[in-house]
């Protein structure tokens, strides 16, 4: 009865934020609507990405067949799986096991630390298993259309849905942990929480980026790869051989998945208390009574902004990711400058139009900069005081906006100019490609804060649910690949029919301006009122 | 300096507020009673202009909130029911913050922030951050970020909830000064006895409705005010 309520209770914040929420006393709307369109989204996203793992499945099968192999992408593909569940829930442990608003409150009920664990513990679980049935799902379509259907396939394929998340779950749990042994004794855990974050990001691309070459090196290596899995990666192979028909190899994993999961829950279940009540390290500040310059109500909003975004590592992350990864494309341009090139002209031949293809790429990644689509819901419980100063909603709004410009179009400007200048001198519309970006950097801004508007998330517990996982930021992403979707339709036709690139160029500089400028314009009309209605 | 004529606030059908008129002069401390969900606090949302309201009129110093509500928040200072303040400031960096919104220039300022620390002791924990602040701790930079940019009216929801004994009664010091100096506070509490002992005036407010408002002599009479208040409703719709 008691985990029941626990287990409604952790499920419905989960949904909660995929519904609208009004903080002025009204009533919450409907949320299944809302549920239906994000899981539209949702499917469609997973079919996107199933496809691409489908794909490289099908190739692999296709190198290995015959070979007495055959199980390797089984295992390849769920240890792959397990990559990108543990990637998508490490952090996401620390947050939703110890760091909940409702753990005091939980804790102070009569109900047992480790059921208040477990039902944590299921979220997060859940969370996993649809992350990896991305993958498992097309994997699974591969092996039934290369090899047919059998039973023990079906069952080891259910099986391995139902416990490959659970042992992916022990390693980001015991990952989860280890951060909240440390977080208490780490000054400022927000910039260190990033830099771990970036650096499994980080990892995933070089794992995505190399996929497709390891994959042909493992079926030219099918023999010495097969027998250094068995050691190495033994759960994955386990499950490889499982597929292919032996049932005790199953076994062997799933009581590995279970023990495993014992055994951290275990631990986990006797810290809980210590780790999720444990008050942060700080070293006490002396005020020192020095005079702080008075600045205008805008600054000062602008400087609240930055403020929060810097000292939130979850929403630094979503905010500043595409940005990073423009700076590390900087300077992997000047190291592999030559390689570069090289690839672009000879193997892709289109070296004539990469004044069009390098603003479109950093374009896309401009649209990694959630800056604004959170930012309404951030304000959650600050609400009423916000809007109890004497500040105008437009200024609110323009703060905002105005943040997003700051930390996003400036420096991704100055590191697509440098890209632009050191790859693309002497091409004709330099200029034009160097200007490309600015308006889709304002464009996603806009678009962030007008989704924000139309679905806030007000009550989190979890800050970082509504950095992530609120519809705002989900449309705002979709919406803005749609326009660099469009912006690449526009291009392909207006360059078949014969314009030239600068043209081109310029033809899209109007459209993306004129876009963000309407935008805008609507913002500044609507979002003031729409906002004193939240 | 506070006129509240027929104000009508409705939720989804349900009124939270029901043609409530009330008068605040300069110079008054007004008490507002009322049991949980009465409609305190969404009274208190639309004087300070967090709430738009259905019906009626809300005027600050004659100026209207409907009409000019940034005009009318530059005269006022908001203490919520529930200190929620940005955590991830100092203390200090908060009432700068509040000061350069309000405008409070560089000269007064930091004599303000440094005065009612002291009244309040927190000039200690000024550099930390909110959110390491106990709730006690927040209720007292909430109350002085109100005092910092002398508004001529305070709006308090629940002002003494959290405060330690010694700053309840500054606090209470406080609002009598502010007042003298022709200032005038508008606040809520459920604690009888201090809204008896401070309150100029007092409203009983019940299921949205007001159902009795005057000077506290002239509503509490020869009885106490929880008595009153307890006759009052048990009898009146």
């Amino acid at each position: 009865m008691m985990m029941r309520a626990l287990l409604k209770k952790q499920l419905a914040e989960l949904l909660s934020s995929f519904t609208a929420r009004r903080s002025n006393g009204k009533k919450r709307r409907s949320g299944a609507g809302m549920i239906a369109i994000v899981a539209v989204v949702f499917l469609y996203v997973a079919v996107s990405f199933g496809f691409m793992v489908y794909n490289m499945a099908l190739n692999m099968n296709l190198a290995l067949a015959g070979t007495g192999y055959e199980w390797l992408t089984y295992t390849i593909y769920t240890g792959a799986a397990f990559t990108v569940g543990l990637i998508g829930s490490a952090f996401a442990a620390y947050s939703t096991l110890y760091n909940a608003k409702d753990n005091d409150l939980l804790l102070s009920m009569p109900i047992r630390p480790m059921y208040v664990l477990f039902a944590r513990t299921f979220g997060l679980y859940l969370l996993t298993a649809v992350t990896e049935a991305i993958i498992l799902v097309p994997l699974e379509i591969v092996q039934v259309i290369c090899y047919g259907l059998s039973f023990g396939q079906i069952l080891s394929f259910i099986l391995t849905l139902v416990l490959l998340p659970l042992f992916t779950f022990v390693f980001s749990a015991f990952l989860g942990y280890l951060i909240a042994l440390a977080a208490p004794k780490i000054r400022n855990m927000s910039i260190v929480s990033t830099v771990f974050l970036l650096a499994f990001l980080a990892l995933y691309y070089v794992v995505i980026f190399r996929f497709e070459n390891w994959i042909m090196q493992i079926a030219a290596n099918a023999q010495s790869v097969s027998s250094a899995v068995k050691y190495a990666f033994f759960p994955f192979f386990a499950l490889g051989k499982a597929w292919s028909g032996s049932f005790l190899w199953f076994l062997a994993f799933a009581a590995l998945a279970v023990l495993l999961f014992f055994g951290v829950y275990a631990l986990l279940s006797r810290s809980f208390i210590k780790l999720s009540t444990a008050s942060k390290k700080t070293v006490r500040r002396v005020y020192t009574g020095r005079q702080q310059k008075a600045i205008s109500p805008f600054e000062a909003l602008l400087t609240k902004e930055l403020s929060r975004l810097f000292t939130s590592s979850a929403y630094l992350i979503n905010a500043l990711g595409g940005i990073l990864m423009l700076l590390l494309a900087t300077v992997a341009q000047f190291i592999f400058r030559d390689r570069l090139l090289s690839l672009v002209n000879l193997s892709l031949g289109v070296y004539d139009l990469l004044p069009l293809f390098l603003p479109l790429a950093v374009s896309f990644i401009a649209g990694m900069c959630f800056v604004t689509a959170p930012s309404i819901s951030l304000e959650g419980a600050y609400l009423p005081i916000l809007r109890s100063f004497p500040v105008s909603e437009r200024t609110i709004l323009r703060a905002k906006l105005s943040t997003h410009m700051i930390v996003t179009a400036i420096p991704g400007m100055i590191l697509h100019t440098v890209l632009c200048v050191s790859l693309l001198l002497g091409h004709r519309g330099l200029i034009l490609a160097i200007l490309f970006p600015f308006p889709i950097f304002w464009l996603s801004g806009v678009l962030g804060l007008i989704f924000n508007l139309l679905k806030p998330y007000l009550d989190w517990t979890n800050e970082a649910v509504a950095v992530k996982q609120s519809p705002s930021v989900l449309f705002c992403m979709l919406s803005f690949f749609g326009v660099i979707v469009l912006n690449g339709l526009l291009a392909l036709a207006l360059y078949t029919a014969g314009v030239a690139v600068p043209v081109v160029l310029a033809c899209l500089i109007f459209f993306n301006t004129a876009l963000a400028l309407s935008l805008n314009v609507l913002l500044e009309k609507w979002g003031p009122k729409k906002f004193a209605t939240l | 300096m506070l006129r509240i004529e027929h104000l009508t606030k409705t939720y989804d059908g349900k009124k939270a507020v029901d043609d409530l008129s009330l008068h605040i002069a300069a110079g008054e401390i007004y008490g507002f009673i009322g049991h949980n969900g009465a409609g305190k606090t969404t009274t208190i949302k639309c004087v300070c202009g967090i709430l738009q309201y259905d019906e009626g009129e809300i005027c600050v110093d004659g100026i209207s909130v409907k009409d000019q509500p940034i005009e009318v928040k530059k005269r006022i200072a908001y203490i919520p029911d529930n200190p929620d303040l940005y955590g991830f400031m100092s203390g200090v960096k908060y009432l700068n913050f509040v000061c350069d919104i309000y405008g409070v220039p560089d000269d007064v300022r930091k004599e303000r922030i440094e005065r009612y620390a002291d009244v309040f002791s927190l000039r200690d924990d000024l550099a930390q951050p909110v959110s390491t602040y106990s709730h006690g701790m927040k209720q007292k930079l909430a109350v002085i970020s109100a005092l910092v940019h002398a508004p001529k009216l305070i709006v308090m929801d629940e002002p003494f909830v959290g405060l330690d004994p010694t700053s309840a009664h500054r606090l209470k010091e406080i609002m009598r000064n502010i007042c003298d100096e022709g200032g005038a506070i508008f606040f809520s509490t459920h604690v009888l006895e201090v809204a008896e002992k401070l309150c100029d005036k007092v409203a009983i407010i019940k299921n949205g409705k007001l159902i009795v408002s005057g000077g506290m002599e002239e509503v509490k009479g020869d009885t106490s005010l929880e008595e009153v208040f307890l006759e009052l409703e048990d009898t009146k719709a």
